[in-house]
């Protein structure tokens, strides 16, 4: 039997899902990425520190702000620029409206339909329009939180290295705090919903990374760590996570010593489930997700979490800047040699970024290590893993789930191809 | 839906990268350096998509200006109007050159989210990679300037 499911549909980018099976037995399975590589490293090499951030915000529409927040912190890293707490908490806030948007997107445009037997969200019943309407403002509070904090709701144009070029007006904070306690009842209306998912059954533990050293739910730090026990330092990446090349992507896979493994929204509560808010815990238990959740089906309910978690976070942010009050900063001067590691929690996981600069404070070395390219290898794992129990389902139906299966990873796919090693046969290479 | 206090919203869309996808954004720049009364802002609404519904929200009257594709001669000028604008999708017709803006405003209609629409579309040349437009989309934009201004103007003190 082969199943092949061309142009994967509702996640970013462009793949091919490809299952053959012998008599039960899972003889092939592929999640091919076609997207076309962007060399996003080799672009910056040669490049100013101020054009960096900006330059590599490009590499995702959903997720500009994680991108531009870690080029930031990896550049004043290696470039020895310190940050004030009003620039943390900005920056965390700026954060927070990237997860509302993308974690929102995702749950009500993406997986929704499959789990209300829909091609897509337009044409929702008009009983239950309300949905839509809700999805929609919800939405609207992220993408504004956004625009106030970095100046866009998409590739922000406000944090620069060592702070930021503009901040956000009192009054417009206020606003953003109003809508954000506002929009209590809608999430009340999204747990409704998502309860009555029914989530396809997959048992399959995996690792779990993270970041740590945050002193709360994971969103910047400057350790990774597994649920498999050890932890690293972030500027020792590479000593835990090895990308590699295969042949049916356009995209590096990651693993571990340990093999394939989980990042992202089911990674996060897995190892920081005490860390979230007294509403977020609630909502998790209400629906029945806990610190060891195995079915990678239930990284949508994590979302959610998650989306409730940042809300109340966000009200918490602005109170504490309107509180400080927020001044105007000066630009800081800054000037190489260096070389540093940065890491955030992007909406889909663990995003790494580093450079190393040359003493007029460009970049002549970069690499980007992006979450979908990291949960890859742990979809095809799920895929494997959940085949044989499907294969008894009409053919419709068992694509519906190994596409649901992808889907709730989330996966940004034109993220993932940035970069293909290209050897010459001359002897050549070139990253 | 009308909002008695709201302003006169001009949404321009496209992607100056495609060419003469750009042309909204062409007749944004001369606006803007034309300068505009109060009662009337313009947007950049980029490639579109649901952040239009956002775009329009809370306007008085939404004026569209976009790339278009409708079998004209490149640089010709279509002015759409009330509810047709918002049905251009469900007509079926190979219309806009965002091909989910239509589906975008159907829903935006039905959820009661649009003010009233007046769109501006412009028969594209060539919309292949690369920054410019052609000739007579360039003289297309250049006429618009000022008919989408002197049409806001009116909407802002309807005669």
């Amino acid at each position: 039997m082969r199943l092949a499911i061309h142009h994967l549909t509702r996640i970013e980018g462009h793949a091919h899902l490809v299952v053959d099976a012998d008599r039960g037995e899972v003889t092939a399975c592929r999640l091919e990425i076609v997207e076309s590589p962007r060399f996003f490293e080799a672009i910056l090499v040669g490049r100013h520190h101020r054009d960096v951030a900006p330059l590599v915000s490009r590499i995702c529409g959903v997720c500009s702000n994680s991108h531009t927040l870690v080029s930031l912190a990896a550049t004043e890293a290696a470039l020895g620029v310190a940050v004030s707490e009003q620039t943390r908490d900005l920056r965390r806030l700026l954060a927070c409206g990237e997860i509302l948007q993308s974690h929102l997107l995702h749950l009500f445009f993406m997986a929704a339909p499959d789990y209300l037997d829909l091609d897509s969200i337009f044409p929702l019943d008009r009983r239950r329009r309300d949905l839509l309407t809700r999805a929609l403002r919800m939405k609207k509070v992220g993408n504004d939180l956004c625009r106030v904090v970095g100046g866009r709701p998409v590739h922000p144009v406000t944090p620069r290295v060592g702070g930021f070029s503009a901040v956000p007006e009192p009054a417009d904070l206020h606003g953003l705090r109003r809508r954000l306690v506002a929009m209590l009842p809608d999430l009340e209306a999204a747990v409704d919903l998502v309860g009555g998912f029914d989530f396809p059954r997959l048992d399959r533990p995996a690792e779990c990374l993270s970041l740590g050293g945050d002193d709360g739910y994971p969103l910047m730090g400057d350790r990774i760590v597994s649920s498999a026990g050890p932890e690293t330092p972030v500027g020792a990446y590479r000593e835990v996570i090895e990308e590699y090349l295969v042949d049916h992507a356009t995209a590096k896979f990651a693993r571990t010593p340990r093999g394939a493994y989980r990042v992202g929204p089911l990674a996060r509560t897995t190892n920081a489930f005490g860390a979230l808010t007294p509403m977020a815990a609630r909502v998790a238990d209400a629906l029945g997700l806990g610190p060891g959740a195995t079915n990678p089906y239930q990284t949508v309910v994590a979302r959610l979490v998650e989306t409730v978690h940042w809300v109340e976070e966000a009200i918490l942010l602005i109170d504490r800047l309107l509180i400080r009050g927020v001044v105007a900063e000066p630009p800081v001067e800054a000037s190489g040699p260096g070389r540093a590691v940065a890491a955030i929690e992007a909406p889909r996981g663990l995003l790494i970024h580093e450079y190393a600069y040359d003493d007029q404070g460009r970049v002549v070395a970069a690499d980007c290590v992006i979450p979908t390219a990291q949960n890859l290898a742990s979809v095809e794992a799920d895929l494997r893993a959940s085949v044989p129990g499907f294969l008894d389902l009409p053919r419709p139906e068992l694509a519906r789930r190994l596409e649901m299966l992808v889907r709730a990873y989330d996966p940004c796919v034109s993220c993932s191809t940035h970069l293909l090693s290209v050897s010459f046969e001359d002897g050549g290479g070139a990253g | 839906m009308s909002r008695p206090g709201g302003v006169v919203r001009i949404l321009c869309l496209g992607n100056p990268l495609r060419g003469d996808d750009g042309v909204g954004l062409r007749v944004l720049e001369g606006l803007v350096a034309a300068g505009l009364p109060a009662g009337i802002e313009v947007v950049d609404g980029g490639v579109g998509g649901l952040s239009v519904l956002d775009d329009l929200a809370g306007a008085r009257w939404g004026v569209l200006v976009d790339a278009g594709m409708f079998g004209s001669a490149p640089g010709t000028v279509r002015r759409v109007a009330g509810d047709a604008v918002a049905g251009l999708a469900a007509a079926g017709e190979p219309f806009w050159s965002h091909p989910d803006l239509g589906a975008v405003l159907a829903l935006g209609r039905e959820l009661g989210r649009l003010p009233p629409l007046v769109a501006y579309l412009v028969q594209v040349g060539s919309i292949g990679p690369g920054v410019g437009l052609t000739p007579p989309v360039a003289r297309a934009a250049a006429s618009l300037v000022p008919r989408v201004a002197a049409e806001a103007r009116s909407l802002v003190r309807p005669s």
